[in-house]
């Protein structure tokens, strides 16, 4: 009788999961294994029929797609180390800092998470964009001619959006396992006699590992699914093309009504996510604890 | 043709299928396209050019127009008007091709194959989305 009542508390999370998260995910799966076919001419009746892996096969075999997946990995491979060292640094900025520092640094380092990721990415667009950015007039003044919308330099352009947003969110989660440490542990360092830096490097970094690699994962994640600031910069340059990262082809393959082959771009998508986190995870098992 | 225009823009007046009156819904389109006194009004509140031959000689797109200091602008659109090709079609994926060209010139731009390239892999794009949509493309 009590495990019964448990299932019925459970109801008001399982029914809108499997309506609007596992119902919308098995469609796409289905969707990707048809293709459109169509009688009568232009405007005759559409039929979907089953294609076996033809979308897929074409998805893997777009240099398009191809190109994507190796942008997004190079991002991540740079990006994802030096925003979790700089949120790894801020933290322990401000695990050392005064008290009244913390509680002021701590909300100004999360301010940026907080805003919505679509107005970060456009007020970033204003500052890129060469006519209206006071930053580019600063560097034009001081002789430096910098273009901040290049084909070569966008895609850091992009990162360094995403760093602003997510780092202070790293940092917070980092900083929360740092202050789980007990004092016992810092007590005893300070009778081994380690200054600051050396308790930093060799305690507390340590053991905010399991920190570190939660927050590598939702980094890899993220990554992988990069978006929002793909496409609010497609909007101001055109150096963002319709393939830029894998999410943003599904996005326009979907909006081109080509539904088959946008779900199986998702479905390649989220299992090469899948496959990174996991082995991410496995790799990381020994340091982490998880 | 002296200099061949396009088309870009404008709107369209469509009947849908499942109307009750078709055939005056079609002729209230034709009549809102092409009656002199409906093309002068859509000129003075919603600044439109016609698309009808008929609205040419409309005493509105006569002389100059204060917004622009006087200067006679509609000439220019009369004499592309008449030079624009009416055999085109709009495809049923024109944005998927607008989306191949924009991604073909990106390339060009940046130093990755020519125009002309880029126009040719709009048009193979074109056709697979055609495909994509189950109809089928001649050659």
């Amino acid at each position: 009788m009590r495990s019964r009542a448990r299932l019925w508390f459970t109801l008001p999370f399982l029914v809108p999961f499997v309506l609007f998260y596992l119902l919308p995910i098995g469609y796409a799966i289905v969707q990707s294994l048809t293709k459109t076919e169509r009688t009568g001419g232009i405007f005759g009746e559409t039929t979907t029929t089953f294609a076996g892996l033809e979308q897929y096969s074409r998805v893997v075999t777009d240099p398009a797609f191809l190109r994507g997946v190796g942008r997004v990995l190079l991002f991540g491979v740079v990006q994802v180390p030096i925003m979790l060292a700089f949120a790894l640094l801020l933290a322990l900025v401000l695990d050392s800092a005064v008290a009244r520092l913390k509680r002021t640094f701590r909300i100004a380092f999360f301010l940026p998470h907080g805003i919505p990721g679509v107005i970060a990415a456009l007020m970033w667009a204003f500052l890129y964009s060469p006519q209206l950015s006071p930053i580019v007039d600063l560097l034009e003044g001081g002789g430096l001619d910098v273009d901040f919308l290049g084909s070569g330099t966008i895609l850091w352009s992009i990162a360094d959006v995403v760093t602003w947003t997510y780092t202070g969110y790293n940092m917070l989660i980092i900083f929360a396992a740092m202050q789980a440490i007990p004092q016992s542990v810092y007590e005893a360092a300070k009778v081994d006699g380690a200054g600051g830096i050396r308790t930093a490097w060799s305690i507390k970094i340590p053991l905010v590992m399991p920190a570190l690699v939660l927050t590598g994962v939702f980094s890899i994640i993220g990554t992988l699914q990069l978006f929002t600031e793909p496409i609010v910069f497609r909007a101001i340059s055109t150096n963002v093309t319709s393939s830029y990262t894998p999410n943003l082809l599904a996005y326009t393959t979907a909006s081109a009504n080509n539904y088959p082959l946008a779900a199986a771009i998702s479905v390649v998508l989220a299992v090469a996510t899948f496959i990174l986190s996991f082995t991410f995870l496995r790799a990381t098992a020994k340091r982490s604890g998880l | 043709m002296s200099r061949p225009a396009g088309n870009w823009g404008g709107s369209t007046t469509a009947v849908l299928s499942g109307t009750e009156h078709p055939a005056e819904a079609a002729r209230f389109a034709l009549w809102l396209n092409t009656d002199p006194e409906a093309l002068a009004m859509a000129n003075e509140l919603g600044g439109l050019f016609p698309a009808a031959n008929a609205g040419e000689d409309l005493p509105a797109l006569q002389g100059g127009v204060g917004f622009y200091g006087g200067q006679e602008i509609f000439s220019i659109f009369q004499e592309a008007s008449g030079n624009v090709d009416t055999d085109f079609t709009w495809g049923p994926t024109m944005t998927d091709t607008y989306t191949a060209m924009s991604d073909g010139f990106t390339a060009a731009l940046n130093g990755q194959g020519t125009l002309s390239e880029a126009l040719t892999a709009a048009q193979e794009a074109s056709r697979q989305s055609l495909e994509d949509q189950g109809v089928q493309v001649a050659d």
